[in-house]
């Protein structure tokens, strides 16, 4: 429980947070709390998704979901480092992935405060195409939010450092583009969260296609364009 | 010196949600003004009977205890407003309505234990937990009625 306090602390005082990051202090309680917290969040947002389809999918998604976020994270994450290294960055990779983190966790919290409304669409509506909309309209402006906390965190973690602010900016925007298109693909590999009515449970499905395409076809669906299979 | 002076230093230790840092100030002027009585009773002014109040209290400590007491509890309570209602919404789904979501069997439903368990759980957790439980006790009203309805109903298959 005393984990899920970090939430706060982030929210609230996420100037002394971020200074405290960039100090190096409690690194590894800060690392520890988010990633409990963030867990756990996504885990529940994820079993919401997957209700619309069996019991299966809700562990499955629940299961997946936290994957997701941890394992972009991990391939994004000496990208990070390395860019802000070549800027003149003196900051750690521990420090770059506590960064990270807090982006996740700003995510992962607002996801579960989307999950109500989610839950409320779940039990009234049927439609699959536009259940998966929802989400990822939720997923986006979620993942936003979460990436603006990377981009104060990373103003201050770099504050008094070598790079210059244009410098820093230009590494958190290109870097903030690699997580949003590595993430969208890792989403794609590990669908489905949502679940296809009328299909039985995948764990994960076959590759092909990709997360763009498949969106704008359910966008086609939901507005009477297309129909897709 | 008066009590808002010394309320508003205590204050300046804190960063908590308005409503909790009312509540606990409130308290504190209390604590104060009865510890100024005590004071004043024991032959003192109303300005010494309330430093020393204040001295005894120790400002800046109290504040920073209470901080660190009461810190991330106010948002763990907008955590729970927003899980709970979900979670047992989905236990109920999964745990006491048929595995494939249909309203086969749902008159036998206040039989299963399952039922009576999730149910249980689900009213205890916010009442021994969070002070401000109604809203999440609310919000598990909404989603077990809408379960039900949906179900018994059977207007939409899920």
């Amino acid at each position: 429980m005393k984990d899920l306090t970090v939430i706060e602390t982030i929210l609230r005082d996420r100037k002394n947070f971020f200074q405290e990051i960039r100090e190096g202090k409690g690194l590894a309680e800060k690392m520890r709390a988010m990633l409990v917290s963030s867990v756990a969040f996504f885990a529940l947002y994820g079993a919401v998704m997957g209700s619309s389809h069996s019991l299966w999918q809700a562990l499955s998604s629940a299961a997946k979901l936290p994957l997701l976020f941890l394992a972009t994270l991990v391939v994004c994450a000496p990208t990070l480092y390395f860019f802000n290294l070549n800027f003149g960055s003196n900051q750690s990779l521990s420090q770059n992935v506590a960064l990270m983190l807090t982006t996740i966790t700003v995510t992962s919290v607002l996801l579960l405060s989307f999950a109500p409304v989610v839950t409320f669409f779940l039990l009234t509506t049927s439609q699959y195409q536009f259940f998966k909309l929802l989400n990822v309209g939720v997923f986006t402006i979620s993942g936003i939010v979460g990436v603006t906390f990377l981009s104060y965190g990373m103003r201050i973690v770099s504050y008094g450092g070598g790079e210059s602010v244009r410098a820093r900016r230009t590494v958190v925007w290109l870097w903030i583009i690699l997580y949003a298109f590595v993430g969208s693909q890792m989403a794609w590999t590990l669908r489905p969260f949502v679940g296809a009515p009328g299909l039985p449970f995948e764990l994960f499905r076959q590759l092909g296609g990709n997360f763009y395409a498949n969106i704008f076809a359910s966008i086609g669906e939901v507005l009477g364009f297309v129909t897709v299979r | 010196m008066t009590i808002d002076d010394v309320l508003e230093r205590i204050r300046t230790q804190m960063n908590l949600e308005a409503e909790t840092e009312y509540e606990l100030l409130e308290e504190i002027r209390c604590h104060l003004d009865e510890a100024a009585a005590d004071a004043r009773v024991r032959g003192l002014d109303e300005d010494q009977a309330l430093a020393q109040a204040a001295a005894r209290f120790g400002v800046e400590e109290v504040g920073r205890e209470l901080q660190a007491t009461h810190e991330g509890w106010g948002t763990l309570e907008g955590i729970a407003a927003a899980a709970l209602p979900v979670l047992f919404a989905l236990l109920m789904r999964w745990l006491v309505f048929a595995p494939d979501g249909t309203f086969v069997g749902w008159q036998e439903m206040v039989g299963r234990p399952a039922f009576w368990a999730v149910a249980v759980i689900a009213l205890l957790v916010p009442l021994w937990r969070f002070p401000r439980r109604r809203y999440a006790l609310i919000g598990w009203t909404i989603f077990w009625g809408l379960s039900v309805i949906v179900i018994v109903g059977g207007a939409v298959r899920w």
